[in-house]
């Protein structure tokens, strides 16, 4: 299981580094319907299981900004075989920051539907950043703890795709999972 | 006259009934933080992760005990040229930080000092200010600022100051989107 997964990870930088990354793009060559495969990897390398997940990416770039609309399907996560559904919904609108973008509201199946705002305040802080070819999307939660939660979601224009880098820092560790998406839908 | 003796015993019995409650967990929080006062003196030595440029540094640390369960953690850093602090280019940093516990978790939130002349802002995440937490998670006093730059990267800074029984042990850990940049550790003794 491991090395089947080692093996696919490889094969997803490979394929991300034989076509590299696409010149520097505008926003608006994000836009349309993306899906594709992901897959779970240790931040360390350790492989801490296959974990395919199906997903699809929905970028809708207009003038007052991105709405990003994101859903995977998993069987790992899965108790007794049922698969479940992780989904993502915010709108972001630009900055005076170049390329960076910040999100009002935002909805998934882990916050719920919620405004957000300061971490210490209890609300999550979530915010965008587009350069190059990448689009990186983060959310910053603070737990009752006093613990962080820190996720990274970057979207890389690649020659017939878009690359998928998610990382997730946890106060002890990292977790990177990888993918690659096709355009379904203009 | 009768109801009034009635509704003063029915408080009396509610104040009795919630101060131990209430005394019992203030305490339990300020034990946490009264093992941190102090002044500790100390060195530290920072390396720059892409560079591999290691500075020395002379630190002080001095923690008290701020308005009602909160604390205030004042540092001062004097960055050595070569080893020494007696040679031009030596450079002082200072930095004070103010935390009161959090309201709705177990951990402490940077507040500002109270000033009657000056008009106190929210913070402005996506402007640069810095937002800053900590925790105690054992014999460590972990603080945590995080701060979202021009170019939309952030920036996390984490010190980490374990109680020793000499005095405090220093991490520092600066990541740039993901990516640590600068690690600072050292010793440091309680200065009587």
């Amino acid at each position: 299981m491991a090395r089947a997964l080692a093996a696919l990870a490889v094969v997803t930088v490979a394929v991300t580094l034989a076509f590299g990354a696409a010149a520097d793009t505008a926003i608006d060559d994000f836009s349309g319907r993306w899906q594709g495969k992901v897959l779970r990897q240790a931040g360390n390398g350790v492989a801490t299981g296959l974990d395919p997940r199906e997903l699809v990416v929905h970028m809708r770039v207009d003038d007052d900004g991105i709405e990003l609309r994101w859903a995977a399907i998993s069987m790992a996560d899965a108790e007794g075989g049922q698969l479940t559904l992780d989904q993502m919904q915010a709108a972001f609108e630009p900055t005076d920051g170049p390329g960076v973008f910040t999100a009002r509201k935002i909805k998934s199946r882990l916050l719920g539907k919620t405004r957000t705002g300061n971490p210490i305040e209890g609300k999550p802080f979530v915010w965008a950043r587009h350069t190059g070819s990448t689009f990186t999307v983060y959310t910053l939660q603070i737990g009752t703890d006093g613990g962080y939660y820190l996720d990274q979601y970057s979207l890389t224009l690649i020659e017939g795709g878009l690359a998928l880098d998610f990382l997730k820092l946890l106060p002890n560790g990292r977790l990177v999972i990888r993918g690659l998406l096709e355009r379904t839908k203009g | 006259m009768r109801v009034l003796r009635v509704v003063l015993l029915l408080v009396s019995v509610m104040a009795l009934a919630y101060a131990p409650f209430s005394n019992a967990v203030v305490e339990a929080q300020e034990a946490d933080l009264s093992a941190f006062m102090g002044t500790y003196i100390g060195e530290a030595n920072a390396v720059d992760i892409g560079t591999g440029w290691v500075e020395q540094r002379d630190i002080t640390v001095e923690i008290r005990p701020y308005s009602r369960n909160g604390f205030v953690i004042s540092s001062e850093v004097i960055i050595r040229v070569d080893g020494r602090r007696t040679v031009p280019g030596v450079k002082r940093r200072f930095s004070q930080m103010l935390f009161q516990h959090a309201s709705d978790g177990d951990y402490y939130v940077e507040v500002q000092k109270a000033d009657p002349f000056s008009e106190r802002d929210r913070t402005n995440i996506v402007a640069g200010d810095p937002v800053r937490w900590a925790k105690i998670e054992d014999s460590r006093l972990i603080v945590y600022s995080f701060t979202l730059r021009n170019d939309g990267r952030f920036e996390l800074e984490v010190y980490t100051r374990t109680r020793t029984d000499r005095g405090l042990e220093i991490a520092f850990e600066r990541v740039i989107d993901g990516e640590v940049t600068r690690r600072v550790t050292g010793q440091t003794v309680t200065a009587n």
